[in-house]
């Protein structure tokens, strides 16, 4: 992750990036120093939805 | 996985670094109350080599461990009715850092009142020797409860670690290693003994969560069998923000305090509290302790919780290297505490105090903490007793009987 999911900032030293597993999906859990935001991004395994009854 | 570079900012404690300058704006115990004598003492914190001693007038003083004259060391030194005198060429220094005397000098020379040692300020609470090696004006010192308490005995335990602070630190709030390192490492050494395991320990985790608060992090969670009515959810207890546990139940109640020497050495002190209902007669002196780390043919001693953790720290290395994890979503709670390190990092790099530093005059900081915990209070004293460090407490017999507990043989 180089740059905040929220503001855009490049996250460089003072940020925090922690990568980590929920499953299949890799995570990174984010703090960006410039806008506060803690976020997470989710490099999901599969999209996983439902398909409404039509 | 954390890059290497984090790794490096969260774990690098001296001065200049960002989690060196962090926790220079905090108190930190750096001697028990009986380190500090008439002979100087050379203690390690925050990678900062110092002298502590006190001097004929009772004063404590703890200056850095060179002498500006000819840079000999001043723990080869004499303590004076005032300050603290270099073995070396007889150069006094008070604890202000400032030089009373240089005996070879001329006599007429103003030399000394252009010389200083490096000196910190020290302060003593509750058999601790607190010192503040950060900026000036320094915060006031946290008079967090169980240093204050009038109505309570303690003792202090202690022993030097191999091992990075934060390593240690992320143990407070790793709540799932109860159930398997205590709970199933430690059940399957007493089975080994032929010995039964511990029920307090090896309940599973059903809900666990954090909680960022004013002091740290609130650590909740709700055990098998047990309920978000039970105080182990509705109270939980803290991680005192930058260096601290508090645990315990029953009148018993401890901090845990981990206190960088180096990036590869923390100190750890385990401060007892007893407390029965209706509080304690008066303590004479706070007996202090050094708890062992290895058994007699060299061994890392595990058969007990502290032990076990003691182990699990250090086998992680002198620094873990987190480049090599693999967190899950049962680590979420190590992972605030580390983001929590950087947040703070970056409040000190703006200027402001971080999380927990106080700079208004205060009687006590009362703290959260669990009271009904582990089921029968007696129970929990005798595992307590046997089962923690308090095993090497000088006085853990004494404890039990403060509280009208049975004393078995091993105490």
């Amino acid at each position: 992750m180089n740059f905040c999911p929220v503001c855009g900032t490049a996250l460089d030293d003072a940020a925090f990036v922690q990568e980590y597993w929920a499953g299949e999906d890799r995570q990174f859990l984010c703090w960006c120093a410039a806008c506060a935001a803690m976020s997470t991004v989710v490099l999901a395994a599969a999209v996983v939805s439902h398909e409404p009854e039509h | 996985m954390l890059s290497p570079e984090k790794n490096e900012r969260l774990t690098r404690v001296g001065p200049g670094t960002p989690m060196g300058e962090l926790l220079r704006r905090y108190w930190w115990p750096v001697a028990t109350h009986d380190m500090a004598t008439r002979v100087p003492r050379r203690r390690r914190l925050l990678g900062e080599d110092l002298v502590l001693y006190r001097d004929g007038s009772g004063t404590v003083g703890l200056l850095g461990e060179q002498c500006p004259h000819r840079r000999a060391a001043l723990w080869l030194g004499c303590t004076e009715s005032t300050g603290l005198r270099c073995g070396y060429h007889g150069w006094l220094f008070d604890e202000t850092g400032a030089c009373l005397e240089q005996p070879g000098e001329p006599a007429d020379s103003t030399f000394k009142n252009r010389i200083r040692a490096t000196s910190y300020p020290v302060q003593e609470l509750g058999g601790l020797i607190f010192a503040y090696l950060g900026p000036l004006p320094a915060p006031e010192l946290p008079r967090y409860d169980l240093f204050v308490w009038d109505d309570a005995w303690r003792d202090i335990g202690h022993a030097e670690l191999p091992c990075n602070f934060v390593q240690i630190m992320e143990n407070s709030v790793d709540p799932y290693h109860v159930e398997w390192l205590h709970g199933r490492y430690g059940s399957f050494l007493k089975e080994l003994d032929g010995n039964a395991p511990m029920p307090m320990v090896t309940k599973k985790h059903v809900k666990v969560a954090f909680e960022v608060f004013e002091h740290g992090i609130l650590k909740r969670r709700v055990l098998e069998g047990h309920t978000e009515d039970d105080d182990d959810w509705k109270i939980g207890h803290p991680l005192v923000f930058p260096h601290m546990l508090r645990v315990g139940a029953a009148g018993l109640a401890t901090f845990q305090i981990r206190v960088p020497i180096d990036d590869e050495n923390t100190w750890h002190v385990w401060y007892q509290t007893y407390r029965p209902e209706g509080g304690a007669p008066p303590q004479q002196e706070i007996p202090t302790y050094e708890v062992p780390l290895r058994d007699a043919d060299g061994e890392w001693l595990r058969d007990y919780v502290d032990g076990q953790d003691i182990v699990a720290w250090i086998t992680q290395g002198r620094i873990s290297d987190r480049s090599k994890e693999h967190l899950g979503k049962s680590d979420l709670g190590v992972i605030l505490l580390r983001k929590l390190y950087t947040e703070q990092m970056a409040v000190v790099a703006s200027g402001d105090d971080p999380l927990g530093t106080r700079r208004d005059a205060h009687d006590v900081i009362d703290l959260p903490m669990e009271r009904d915990k582990f089921g029968s209070a007696v129970e929990f004293r005798q595992v307590w007793m046997r089962e923690s460090s308090v095993r090497y407490s000088p006085i853990r017999g004494d404890v039990l009987q403060l509280f009208g507990d049975p004393v078995p043989a091993w105490a």
